[in-house]
């Protein structure tokens, strides 16, 4: 276990530090200026350019100015917003805990719903609940995230009355940019759910349970569920990116606080330390979850960890 | 492909999505022969009109016909999606054949080039590109296009490792082929089958990716029209005027669908091992 960390981890400092490269050319990449551009937005006085030009040090070698972005960012210094002034690092830790609420309860719908669809569609494999809920499928793949939202804000916040449509706060506020999230991703979940499901009921194992005289509802829940969940691991931790690219939108949509919304202002506003800050954090996040990931999965499934072991 | 063709035929679902996709394109090439009013023509004398006769669609807070202003912009959508799977296939097969052609050192550094592009899922990669370059529909494209190469060069490698060391690929080595020759004209017509599949499926997300960066204020400004902004500007009239944002919300709706049925069924025909595809 210890050896399979270890490799994996080796192979995640490599795009760390090519991520650390990509966040740091964004502002060199710019065309013109960097300066005069990361200012176009601010309405800056002549001070505050040189107070930018100071401070960034762009007559440096650009070696000499990545080993200092490294060396600040190892600490958490990720320079300072342009429009708001603050540290990056503090604007950053303000949004964060409520997109990590909004990625934590999106997953749980996702899981939920999916698992569902997906082993009704598979036990009945063909019948009209295998093709609605392949239908429901496709449309949740085809459904973009912010048309889905102003559906459910429409419908249960204006119609209905039911829920809040925007804000923060209580999971009453939770629920719809949740949903939003969760039932784009129940729908992949369902799809790879009834077609693991419909492999693992061919397996002979499964013969065998029957054949013992167990209950239908014994051999799904003990023998088929566990096997056919483990494609399903994998796929989330490859979807969480995704999930993390639908805040952005979402909390757009529903006016919520978080690290999509900031990402967004900070590209609109054109404040290129915080779109630094927002991309290198994000990044880094994705990492470590697609790490953590790959563990829990060679948890579940001792043969991956062997297989890695003896590569 | 005469087989292909044909078997796509006997599949409903692909003649469904294959019909919608060629009402679509041809409305947009149409474009203003079919719609006859102007997409920014405002009358606010008629503003905020539901659906009616002499408006299907209904009309937004300017007066402005829905109809026209979603048919014209499915020119901008297409463009946008199309662009964007043309760029990152491109990028794809560039650097796909390469690395997977090459080996080596080259193969190494193309893949951790690609590691670390996917280490940005597409929407944030593609807010960097934006970020970058700035805004506006082209820009938008390259972005969408950019943030889909990594998915390209990984397929296509994956695909060249397997075909190169074919009987096939041997023999035209042993008969002197150069390596350039033997990869475009030996390697690269046998992985096209799920290149086709995933260009197709890529049209979809593309669409999708280039109307949210539109939705989110980086692509074509207002009064331009095109389904991401038309859709964005409906919502502060969900109340009042809920079918601003139907209009063209629907309609990226009813081409992705139709473009994701074409893909669903050319993957279960030229290549039923890319399953996974779908599930990305």
């Amino acid at each position: 276990m210890f050896v399979y960390l270890q490799q994996r981890l080796a192979l995640a400092l490599p795009v760390v530090f090519g991520v650390s490269v990509v966040v740091f050319a964004i502002v060199h990449l710019l065309p013109g200026d960097p300066v005069l551009v990361m200012l176009s937005g601010a309405n800056a006085t002549p001070e505050q350019v040189a107070e930018l030009r100071a401070q960034l040090r762009f007559e440096d070698p650009i070696a000499v100015q990545y080993a200092r972005f490294l060396r600040r960012a190892l600490v958490g210094d990720l320079g300072v917003s342009i429009f708001s002034k603050r540290p990056v690092i503090e604007e950053i830790a303000d949004q964060l805990p409520s997109t990590l609420e909004l990625a934590a309860a999106a997953i749980a719908i996702a899981v939920a719903v999916g698992l569902v669809l997906g082993i009704l569609a598979a036990l009945r494999p063909n019948s009209w609940l295998d093709r609605l809920s392949m239908l429901v499928a496709l449309g949740g793949i085809s459904m973009p995230s912010f048309w889905l939202g102003l559906l459910l804000i429409f419908a249960f916040s204006l119609e209905l009355g039911w829920l809040p449509a925007t804000g923060q706060g209580g999971w009453r506020r939770l629920i719809l940019p949740a949903a939003t999230i969760g039932l784009g991703y129940a729908a992949v979940v369902a799809r790879l759910v009834r077609s693991s499901f419909l492999e693992v009921l061919g397996n002979a194992y499964i013969g065998t349970a029957r054949a013992k005289g167990l209950a239908e509802r014994a051999v799904v829940l003990k023998h088929a569920l566990g096997n056919a969940l483990i494609p399903v691991v994998t796929i989330i931790g490859v979807q969480l990116g995704n999930l993390l690219a639908g805040t952005i939108i979402v909390e757009t949509v529903f006016s919520r606080r978080g690290m999509g919304r900031l990402a967004v202002t900070a590209v609109l506003d054109k404040d290129y330390p915080l779109i630094q800050g927002v991309v290198l954090v994000s990044a880094l996040g994705y990492v470590l979850v697609n790490l953590l990931v790959d563990v829990s999965y060679s948890i579940i499934d001792p043969r991956i960890r062997h297989r890695g072991g003896a590569a | 492909m005469t087989a292909a063709v044909r078997l796509l035929w006997r599949r409903k679902a692909a003649v469904l999505g294959g019909a919608i996709l060629a009402l679509v394109v041809g409305l947009a090439v149409a474009g203003p022969a079919v719609t006859r009013t102007d997409p920014l023509k405002m009358n606010l004398l008629k503003a905020l009109s539901p659906p009616s006769g002499s408006h299907p669609f209904g009309t937004d807070q300017y007066g402005r016909d829905i109809l026209t202003r979603v048919i014209t912009g499915a020119r901008l959508s297409l463009v946008t999606g199309l662009g964007a799977v043309v760029i990152a296939l491109a990028g794809g097969l560039g650097l796909g054949l390469v690395s997977g052609a090459a080996g080596g050192w080259i193969d190494l550094l193309i893949m951790r080039i690609v590691d670390v592009m996917m280490a940005f899922p597409s929407v944030l990669l593609a807010l960097v590109v934006v970020a970058v370059l700035g805004h506006g529909s082209t820009n938008v494209m390259v972005a969408v296009g950019v943030s889909l190469i990594p998915t390209f060069v990984r397929l296509i490698r994956g695909n060249v490792l397997v075909v190169r060391e074919q009987a096939y690929i041997e023999a035209a080595r042993a008969l002197g082929g150069r390596p350039r020759r033997v990869t475009l004209q030996h390697i690269l017509p046998n992985i096209l089958a799920p290149v086709i599949v995933l260009a197709t499926i890529a049209i979809a997300w593309s669409i999708i990716i280039g109307a949210s960066l539109s939705f989110l204020g980086l692509g074509p400004r207002p009064p331009i029209p095109e389904w991401g902004v038309d859709l964005s500007n409906g919502r502060n009239y969900l109340l009042r005027g809920w079918w601003i944002s139907a209009g063209p919300g629907v309609a990226i709706m009813t081409t992705v669908v139709a473009v994701n049925l074409v893909g669903d069924t050319l993957r279960d025909v030229l290549d039923p091992r890319l399953r996974s595809l779908t599930n990305l």
